[in-house]
């Protein structure tokens, strides 16, 4: 039996490599201990979960146990999201740099564990780089779900090659091949369907840490907002993130309070209409919330109703109704808010001149901050700017008591037919 | 080469049969179903209208409330109406191209008539957000005549190319072929779309489901006539049609123009297909198997008698069908082409098991 010399040498190589890995390994290990003060409590500031539904913290001294699931029974409509609720719910044990990691035992077995706080991040939700933004940690952004974003000064860092689209999409999940070439320490990943879910365990096999991420399906306006705490999690922002939470919640709060004592309160609807003979109209979620806190009446208002995600909007859409059901409550509509810009999707004149809203020209959609290259605010900054959309609903539904504020979100619907 | 395909299954299942004429009882029986599938769609929906409430809406009585009028007359009706024109338009296109064809699976959908249409209109929506997004933003998406035109220019295209190509390949080759141009264009379908705004992409995904609840008073005036040239036109070529199923050796015989009878016969299709498919998104699976349905309800293939049952057929399988869609089901929507496929699905294993040729998988 002979031995080629150079398959030798590349065997005592291999082998010599993995000694002294481990010698390496150990001895991380070993200062790991060493350094670690397991009386410490390495996270001093620590957030609260008051509102969000979907997500959970506990904090130990070295490590923070995060759950993110989706534990409503909600989504009926929608068989991708059901499957997915039932499908998946998710473990993250988040430890301090430099100390060890605990015992995955118990619930915390097969949880991925993730080093914190991670140094660099990608994030393909709508409404990410707003929180980015606000936890000012988008020096650490390498990629975004696509470069049409709205923000000016993470649209020139796409156009200058600094930011790389990872990919997002209702159907698919992200960029595989892109991810592993920017390598973030953390991909928030948006998770709706199950093609999404598996797009966050495949990223982990690839040996990439992932979180999904689905504020979209909070139903309160305060529990999507909450979602950046969630991100500042794995970066040990929570400081940042409850100084933004709460200020916006102030202003909520302020703006509230401005129209708690209201009496004449008009009727207002949330919906796109659809060709095959319905509507989707906001029953549940953080738009009805605040359509009723700017002091109006939703009459499609449904604590019980269903919530989906759809491709065209980040934020929950809501239960679909017939056009003959809309049309019973029509004459008790003064208002009515739309993703379409024009009528020309709507239902016939006839039809539509039974709302108020329409004879009125009270008739709202929400594209008014929109670029020309396809970026559209509303997508982006609304979960996270309830304040501004609540303003725009008080300017419409009591003009008096904001009478210097500019329209942020809404604009008139153009009547087209 | 159109030998090949003269000995076709067409002509085998049904074995040109003449009238017999004992079954034209059939045709007031139809008319009497379609009456009756009618009222229920103008009866039944999401609301419920007592039928005092329906006569006094049909009668124009001042005692109708106004909210019951608006939803009979501005919802129902036109969407009856649609779904009656709808029907019987794509059963009578089916039926002209089963005959031309000489192929028991063809149709506006399985010859990728229907991805053509599809096809025209991702074109124009594209187009409209090439030219503009104030123009985009301003899309009036069914009213525009540009959309009947683009579907029904694809559906010309196509229609052209599986003309071109029937001329030098078997029948069972011929559908494999109109289904992988069906595939072709959805697939250029997708990459179009991949390139519009997420508001354009939604629109048309909301037209590509198919229903008849997208038609409107206004769209009648396109829509209308064009269904009307098309159903008459195949009326007329109800003879020519017949002498076809004996090949087209046997209609030269009789001195028939066959380059003719084709052209006018494959306009008549375009011209039933496209504007159905313009306003009511792809419907599929009608085209399919009302001519079967007819064919074998009127136990005949002779097209004077089956013209007039496809339209009948198709009317009162199209109102059936969307009826079942629009019952006042608690929140949940039924999508027109889900029913359409269970309705489909088994009237086109029928014929494939009926077919010796389809069965045995002979060219």
């Amino acid at each position: 039996m002979s031995h080629n010399p150079s398959t030798m040498k590349h065997t005592y190589l291999l082998i010599l490599s993995v000694f002294l890995f481990s010698c390496n390994q150990a001895q991380s290990d070993e200062e790991r201990s060493l350094n670690f003060d397991a009386g410490k409590d390495y996270f001093v500031d620590k957030i609260t979960v008051d509102y969000a539904q979907n997500f959970s913290v506990s904090y130990h001294n070295n490590y923070k146990v995060v759950k993110a699931t989706v534990s409503y029974g909600a989504a009926e409509q929608d068989s991708d999201s059901l499957s997915w609720i039932d499908a998946f719910t998710d473990v993250m044990v988040l430890v301090q740099r430099g100390t060890p990691v605990p015992p995955l035992t118990g619930e915390l077995e097969g949880a991925h564990v993730i080093e914190i706080p991670v140094n660099t991040i990608a994030g393909n939700a709508d409404d990410a780089p707003t929180r980015f933004l606000a936890l000012e940690v988008d020096n650490k952004l390498l990629g975004l779900g696509h470069k049409d974003v709205y923000d000016p000064g993470l649209k020139a860092r796409f156009d200058q090659g600094e930011l790389q689209e990872i990919g997002a999409s209702w159907h698919t999940g992200p960029n595989f091949e892109v991810l592993l070439a920017i390598a973030p320490e953390l991909t928030y990943l948006t998770a709706a369907s199950l093609t999404q879910a598996e797009g966050v365990s495949r990223t982990r096999e690839l040996g990439l840490k992932a979180a999904p991420e689905f504020s979209w399906s909070e139903t309160s306006y305060l529990g999507q907002l909450e979602w950046i705490k969630y991100d500042a999690l794995f970066l040990n922002e929570e400081a940042q993130a409850n100084k933004f939470f709460n200020e916006i919640k102030g202003r909520t709060d302020s703006l509230i309070n401005l129209v708690k004592d209201v009496s004449d309160k008009p009727s207002a609807m949330w919906g796109m209409h659809s060709r095959s003979g319905n509507w989707t109209v906001r029953s549940n979620g953080g738009i009805a919330e605040l359509i009723t806190l700017a002091g109006a009446v939703n009459p499609f208002g449904d604590a019980s109703a269903a919530i989906t995600k759809t491709e065209a909007n980040g934020l929950s859409e809501g239960i679909t109704i017939s056009d003959e059901l809309v049309l019973q409550k029509a004459e008790d509509i003064d208002f009515i808010f739309s993703f379409q810009s024009t009528t020309g999707n709507w239902p016939t004149k006839a039809y539509m001149e039974n709302f108020p809203a329409y004879r009125n020209k009270d008739l709202y959609h929400h594209f008014k901050r929109y670029k020309d290259y396809g970026a559209s605010d509303w997508y982006q900054s609304a979960p996270m700017r309830p304040d501004m959309l609540l303003s725009d609903m008080i300017k419409l539904f009591h003009p008096e008591l904001l009478p210097d504020h500019e329209l942020f979100f809404l604009a008139p619907i153009e009547i087209t037919h | 080469m159109s030998s090949t395909i003269a000995s076709n299954t067409v002509t085998e299942s049904t074995a040109m049969k003449l009238p017999g004429h004992s079954r034209l009882f059939l045709f007031p029986v139809l008319m009497v179903l379609l009456v009756i599938i009618f009222l229920m769609e103008l009866g039944i929906g999401s609301v419920s209208i007592p039928a005092s409430g329906i006569i006094d809406v049909l009668l124009g009585s001042a005692n109708a409330e106004a909210i019951w009028s608006t939803i009979i007359l501005e919802l129902r009706l036109p969407r009856t109406l649609a779904a009656i024109l709808g029907g019987a338009a794509l059963g009578a296109a089916g039926l002209q191209l089963q005959t031309l064809f000489k192929n028991p699976l063809a149709g506006p959908w399985a010859l990728g008539l229907t991805a053509g249409a599809q096809l025209g209109v991702a074109l124009v929506v594209t187009l409209a957000a090439v030219v503009g997004s104030s123009f985009l933003q301003n899309f009036e998406f069914i009213g525009n005549l540009s959309i009947v035109l683009g579907a029904m220019l694809g559906c010309l295209i196509v229609l052209l190319l599986i003309v071109a190509v029937s001329k030098y390949v078997s029948t069972i080759t011929l559908l494999i072929f109109g289904l992988m141009l069906g595939f072709f264009a959805q697939g250029l379908i997708s990459v179009i779309l991949h390139f519009t705004n997420v508001a354009q992409t939604r629109i048309f995904a909301g037209w590509n489901d198919g229903s008849f609840a997208g038609v409107y008073w206004e769209h009648f005036p396109v829509l209308v006539p064009m269904v009307i040239i098309g159903l008459a036109g195949g009326w007329l070529m109800a003879k020519p049609l017949n002498a076809f199923l004996l090949g087209e050796n046997y209609a030269r015989s009789l001195g028939m123009s066959v380059k003719r009878t084709r052209l006018i016969t494959l306009g008549c299709a375009v011209l039933l297909a496209g504007p159905v498919t313009a306003y009511c998104g792809p419907v599929l699976f009608l085209g399919l198997i009302i001519p079967h349905m007819a064919r074998g309800l009127f136990n005949t293939s002779d097209h004077k008698v089956l013209m007039p049952a496809v339209m009948l057929l198709g009317a009162i399988v199209a109102q059936a069908a969307d009826l079942f869609v629009h019952l006042p089901w608690d929140k949940h929507f039924l999508h027109l082409n889900a029913v359409n496929a269970l309705i489909g699905a088994p009237v086109v294993m029928w014929v494939i098991l009926k077919n010796k040729k389809m069965r045995g998988f002979e060219a």
